[in-house]
């Protein structure tokens, strides 16, 4: 009605000064000015519904519409949606083009602030918006609004067991059957649903199982042996459980676990490039699990290893590569947009960190306050703004990641300072050079153009012998200055970030969009997380420091709960928490969250130390459980095993089973850590994986894994995983059968089993054969069956039948699943 | 077991109008019993009033990807005025300009080396690049206003396949391959035929999904087959492979009878044994071009090294879509040079010439084997070029603000055109439809709610359209 009025003859910008009152007394005192009103209120109704509804329904109500999810909070599919306006206010102030943030958007004037978000809108659409609101901004959608939209969750989530400190629980007292803590738990909670624990599994399984989960490789037959002739079996176990603590290999299959939940790998998928240096922060992991450094210290090192300080130059390598876990990911480098670029990149190392550390889902937090868990956008923010200073890109078309130079003795540091000033001045030297090349040539194509015809003369001809002298004169220096390049690159580098101060706060980007800018965020951590003590961000650092005491404080309620469940996991099979990396609202609760917070509590009692958490949990009868059929109580009560009454079925991973091949072939190549992509890789498409060494030290290329990896449930390399996909599918058994590496394997065995003494008769081969693959003798039916497959050909053809058979055995079932 | 198993799957697709729970986690389930203990879990949002998918116009998707980017102006959208005004200095909106500066650049106007002619009862105008397309415009479901995101090859490649330029999201064949399950056991669901590396393998990955609907990967192994990694063996007689299969029966089962417990998870692993088997024996011969007629290698232009290559791949897709495959991405732009034509438009010859014929006779035999009725076709690139020329040479540069994109059968309008590009052909100015939507339309076609399709991964429920889409009802029948 009002705007009526305003259309019909007053020029709108006289609006502000009536005032709503004003114009009301106004209307309806003269005839005259009714009917023009009507005149009006048909011509902006017909403004609105040929020009604007149009646009809005075409370009805007995509994302902006009740039904969608609207972008930035604001609808624009009725007038009650931009009149109450999105997070930024009002859209529409009625009459006033200069205040209507609508228009302030689809001008594209203000570079943070442009909508629609994939082009300008067309001129005269534009303009057909000016004058909609210049006129008053008719709109008949009013009574059509859909529901409300439903707010964050987060003050009542702040309540959710997570988020509340970890309590040393009082340990159940048990019947004296076991003392080990973990069992009092486990079986007081069997105890009072009813179900009776399996006994222990037998000496060879236990054994089995506990090679395969510390270590990642198979018991050899002579352990299995001298385990079976053990007088008392507790005391050899409890031998064999701290040989392997100890053991080399025992961090290569902890660093490997923890390698899935930081989306480990040496390549991005966008033009396969390579990251050359990612291997030290594989090093790093599998140093740190072998010689228990503490979880905590761990946790700092990867966050923020760059700005903590160092006694020794190598503790400063250690710190420096842990740091790679910032910058894994796989970035699309080439997008663009670099100003989205950059927040997709710190979106990553959130998203990453929030699940790997705390077991929440920061990444939803983007766009809008958590749907489920107390994290509001202001938080997201404000770990961004800590972030933003970590800087991890060098721009250009396809921007480049950050490798920073490795400390070095005096001496070394000195020898490749000389080589870089050397090839610095050797390229401006080139480059000069070059430029006198072309000024040459330019001139002579001017004098050819200009005289052709005059003959060469002997100037001419030494102009052409100049410029040959000096084309020679260039090919010697680009040969050395690539020599120069091939050393200076030989200097010890880390993939990591920079910190790059001055510290910015980064402001809402509302809907996660950086062209739509709301209020800036002070840096801060998580809110809905108390520590005992309050950690500040400092005016003049980023505060990744301070984040990363933050997260590892034994106070954290998340961290050590996140951690020690992970432990948990990798030798039990499933969590306490069964979704690992979500400990939020819509997530799992625990199973047992009393042995939970116990665990926890060691954890940091210990100091942190993830060896005395894996002993607590192998030593437990919990752990040591044969996998029995489940009587009536347990099949009604327990079919899935969620508290533990029996042992689980454990199948190999991909990596143990490449492993286990390798092991058994007799081909392995049992070396521990370094540098493994073959020289000159640039890409990883089409990568050959030919080394015999153990599958962590395979590059782990997006493009191209090494056999087997795929079909067998390999961690998804573009986010952190927390627990394997666990499939059963035809392209596994279809690995097992036609894939050439493990013909190779089987070929390889059956070489070694005749080489090794084992010639003669068939039976002497089986007997070997089941040896090495599964460390115990065939049944008299098993040996039956192999010595079947023998029979009908000549002894000439039996090497042939014996690589089948051990081809048979490698795809066979034991081969995989552990008992 | 087979035949059994595959009613079962039949009959579980003919629910697939009823909801769409039971056919995802059929899905979920087939060929493993424990794919479901998988880190994500289904999620359907029910709570709608209606709580239904669509009903379904096809069963499955043929997707021609045109990497590098074919322009529009050159082959579908005819603009005269681009000839009137050859050589002219004008403005434009330059999207990888605007990506890198925010503003617009001084650009020179460049007509179209290329004849238009009018074809079919629609007259729609097609230029001479695609004279076999052209004979079957009636058929084409023409797109003429399409927008996407991304600049560059690689993120507007990530966004055509997963809806994202940057974060590692599930392919769209991944989607439809969760959504609706396989129709032939013996197969996977979603086959990419010669990916090229552009984008790398996360065009065809699953992402989060559950790694069985990872698309797999269709090389050429020799002239006449092609071949999926470890498929079969062809260093030993098929009478010895046999042997050593019934050894590894008997010993598994022997281990099996060993164990305390009975584990549908060993059971399964057997089971999964017995689908590879089948497996090795049926789709070498889907895989096996040699019994397909002379005159149908012709057709695809198998005989005439040009066209060889597309022709093959053509033909293969055909032959998965009737053995049941899903999705199934016929892609141009490996080896053989791809449509990125930055300074040297006329190569644009070269491509159109080994797609155009394969890509005629593959709508012409879906169409005379009734397959086009329930198959969508879908023809198109990451995006579009300029209708300038770039840096004032001779060629044209990305363009995702308007582009062509055809689809044909499956229940999308033949002979109907949708969108509009501004005068130039350079932004679309009517009926503009975004890849989200393209994207939401074509699982709308197969039964599939795009906003319904989802997967419960890191603290919530992802789609393939984000919180984008809208089906595009005008252009489906």
């Amino acid at each position: 009605m009002v705007f009526g009025f305003m259309n019909s003859h007053i020029p709108s910008l006289r609006f502000e000064h009536f005032g709503l009152a004003a114009v009301l007394v106004l209307l309806g005192t003269t005839q005259a000015v009714a009917q023009s009103e009507k005149a009006g209120e048909i011509a902006r109704s017909d403004h609105f519904e040929k020009k604007i509804r149009p646009a809005l329904v075409e370009y805007c109500l995509d994302c902006h519409a009740n039904d969608t999810e609207a972008n930035g909070g604001l609808l624009l599919d009725s007038k009650s949606g931009w009149e109450t306006g999105g997070d930024s206010g009002p859209a529409i102030l009625p009459g006033d083009i200069g205040g209507s943030r609508l228009l302030t958007a689809i001008r594209y004037n203000d570079r943070n602030f442009q909508m629609p978000p994939d082009g300008k809108l067309p001129e005269e659409v534009i303009a057909d918006f000016e004058t909609w609101v210049a006129e008053g901004a008719f709109d008949p959608r009013v009574g059509m609004e859909g529901p409300v939209h439903e707010k964050s969750k987060g003050d009542d989530s702040q309540s959710h067991w997570a988020y509340q400190p970890i309590r040393v629980p009082s340990v159940p007292i048990g019947n004296g059957e076991s003392d080990s803590v973990v069992d009092a738990f486990i079986n007081d909670r069997l105890r009072s649903l009813g179900i009776a624990a399996a006994s222990p599994a037998s000496r060879y399984d236990q054994v089995r199982r506990l090679f395969f989960d510390l270590t990642g490789l198979p018991p050899n037959a002579e352990v299995i042996d001298e385990v079976n002739r053990a007088a008392d079996f507790d005391v050899a176990y409890l031998n064999l459980v701290d040989r392997l603590l100890a053991s080399p290999y025992y961090g290569e299959a902890f660093a490997r676990r923890w390698m899935d939940v930081a989306r480990y790998a040496e390549s991005v998928t966008l033009r396969g490039l390579v990251f050359k240096e990612a291997w030290r922060y594989r090093d790093y992991l599998v140093a740190a699990f072998s010689e228990d450094r503490p979880f905590d210290l761990m946790i700092r090192e990867q966050v923020a290893g760059d700005l903590m300080q160092a006694e020794t130059s190598q503790q400063r390598w250690q710190q420096l590569a842990a740091t790679t876990f910032l910058a894994m990911g796989d970035t699309n480098f080439e997008k663009q947009d670099k100003q989205q670029l950059e927040m997709d990149f710190i979106d990553e190392q959130l998203d990453v960190l929030g699940q790997a550390f705390l077991g929440q889902t920061l990444g939803c937090a983007r766009c809008h306050d958590h749907k489920f868990d107390p994290i509001p956008t202001k938080d997201y923010y404000a770990l961004a703004g800590v972030f933003r200073s970590a800087v991890a890109l060098r721009h250009s078309n396809v921007s480049n990641w950050v490798e920073q130079p490795l400390p070095l003795s005096p001496e070394e540091e000195q020898a490749y300072a000389e080589l870089e000033s050397r090839l610095k001045q050797l390229s401006s030297e080139l480059a000069a050079k070059k430029k006198v090349a072309a000024s040459m040539a330019a001139k002579r194509k001017k004098e050819i153009a200009a005289g052709a015809q005059s003959d060469k003369d002997s100037q001419g001809n030494a102009a052409a012998d100049d410029e040959e002298a000096l084309a020679a004169e260039l090919k010697t220096l680009e040969s050395q200055q690539q020599t120069l390049q091939q050393q200076v690159e030989l200097r010890p580098k880390v993939l990591s970030v920079s910190e790059e101060l001055p510290p910015h706060n980064v402001a809402i980007h509302v809907r996660g969009d950086v062209h739509n800018l709301g209020e800036v965020v002070p840096r801060g951590f998580l809110t809905a997380v108390r520590l005992g003590r309050s950690i500040q961000v400092p005016e003049h650092a980023s505060g990744r420091l301070e984040f990363a005491a933050w997260l590892s404080a034994d106070d954290n309620p998340l961290t050590a709960r996140v951690a020690a469940n992970r432990f948990w996991l990798w030798l039990m099979g499933q969590g306490i928490v069964d979704t690992p990396n979500n400990f939020g609202t819509s997530g799992s609760a625990p199973s047992h969250p009393e042995l939970l917070d116990w665990l926890a509590a060691e954890l940091i009692r210990s100091g942190w130390s993830s060896k005395h958490v894996v002993r607590l949990i192998v030593l437990s009868d919990a752990y040591r459980r044969r996998i029995l059929e489940p009587d009536e109580v347990a099949a009604k009560l327990d079919p899935e095993n969620r508290y533990y009454w029996r042992g689980q079925l454990r199948r190999l991973t991909a990596e143990e089973l490449r492993d286990t091949m390798l092991v058994a072939s007799g081909e392995m190549e049992l070396a521990v850590g370094g540098s493994t992509m073959k020289q000159g890789t640039k890409s990883d498409f089409g990568y050959q994986h030919t080394s015999q060494r153990r599958t962590i030290y395979q590059p782990v290329f997006r493009n191209a894994l090494p056999d087997l990896l795929d079909a067998f449930d390999f961690a998804t390399t573009g986010f952190s995983t927390g627990s394997r996909a666990r499939t059963t599918v035809a392209t596994q058994p279809l690995a097992l059968m036609n894939n050439a590496w493990v013909h190779a394997r089987a070929a390889a065995l059956a070489s070694k089993l005749m080489a090794n003494g084992s010639e003669g008769p068939p039976p002497a081969w089986v007997r070997a054969a089941y040896q090495t693959c599964f460390q115990r003798e065939p049944t008299a039916a098993e040996l039956e069956v192999c010595l079947e497959f023998f029979e009908f050909d000549q002894v000439s053809q039996h090497p042939m039948h014996l690589e089948r058979l051990v081809h048979s055995l490698l795809a066979s079932i034991d081969f995989r699943y552990l008992r | 077991m087979l035949d059994r198993k595959f009613l079962n799957r039949r009959q579980l697709l003919r629910q697939s109008a009823c909801g769409f729970g039971s056919i995802a986690s059929a899905a979920l389930l087939s060929g493993s019993s424990l794919a479901a203990a998988a880190s994500g879990s289904i999620s359907v949002r029910s709570g709608d009033a209606d709580g239904m998918h669509p009903l379904p116009k096809a069963k499955r998707i043929i997707f021609l990807f045109m990497f590098g980017g074919v322009s529009q102006v050159d082959s579908f959208d005819y603009k005269p005025l681009l000839a009137k005004r050859h050589g002219e200095i004008r403005t434009f909106d330059d999207a990888r300009q605007r990506a890198k500066t925010g503003g617009a650049t001084e650009q020179q106007i460049m007509q179209s080396p290329w004849k238009f002619k009018r074809y079919g009862q629609s007259g729609r105008w097609v230029s001479e690049l695609f004279p076999g397309m052209a004979e079957h415009i009636d058929d084409l479901c023409m797109l003429q206003a399409m927008r996407t995101e991304g600049v560059a090859h690689g993120p507007a490649t990530l966004f055509l396949h997963c809806g994202s330029t940057n974060m590692v999201r599930p392919s769209i064949g991944s989607w439809v391959y969760y959504g609706l399950g396989n129709e032939n056991e013996n197969l996977p669901g979603f086959v990419s035929i010669a990916p090229s590396n552009i984008a790398g393998a996360r065009k065809y990955g699953a992402a989060f999904l559950p790694p069985k609907f990872q698309g797999t990967r269709l090389v050429s192994r020799s002239a006449e087959r092609f071949s999926i990694d470890d498929l079969t063996r062809d260093d030993l007689p098929m009478s010895a492979i046999e042997r050593q299969m019934e050894l590894l029966q008997r010993l598994n089962r022997q281990q099996i009878d060993q164990r305390e417990s009975a584990s549908p998870e060993l059971e399964a692993a057997i089971e999964s044994q017995e689908l590879a088997w089948r497996m090795q024996q049926i789709a070498p011969e889907v895989l096996d071009l040699s019994s397909e007629s002379e005159a149908t290698l012709r057709m695809y232009g198998i005989d005439d090294p040009k066209t060889k290559s597309y022709g093959q791949k053509c033909l293969m897709a055909r032959r998965m879509c009737e053995a049941g495959v899903r999705f199934i991405e016929v892609n141009y732009g490996g080896d053989e040079g791809n449509w990125d034509q930055h300074s040297n438009l006329p190569q644009h010859a070269d491509h159109a010439r080994a797609v155009d014929r394969p890509i005629a006779a593959l709508l012409k035999d879906l169409k005379q084997r009734g397959l086009l009725d329930d198959t969508i076709v879908w023809w198109g690139g990451e995006f579009g070029r300029t209708p300038y020329s770039e840096g004032k040479g001779t060629g044209r540069d990305h363009n995702p603000g308007g582009f062509t994109v055809w689809l044909a059968g499956g229940g999308f309008k033949p002979g109907f055109t949708f969108g509009e590009t501004d005068e130039f052909g350079f932004q679309g100015i009517r009926n503009r439809v975004h890849m989200h939507d393209l994207h939401a339309t074509l699982l709308h076609q197969l039964g599939l709610d795009h906003k319904r399709l989802t997967y419960h991964h890191a603290g919530r429920d992802f789609r393939l359209t984000d919180v984008h889409g809208r089906v595009v009802h005008e252009v489906v029948g």
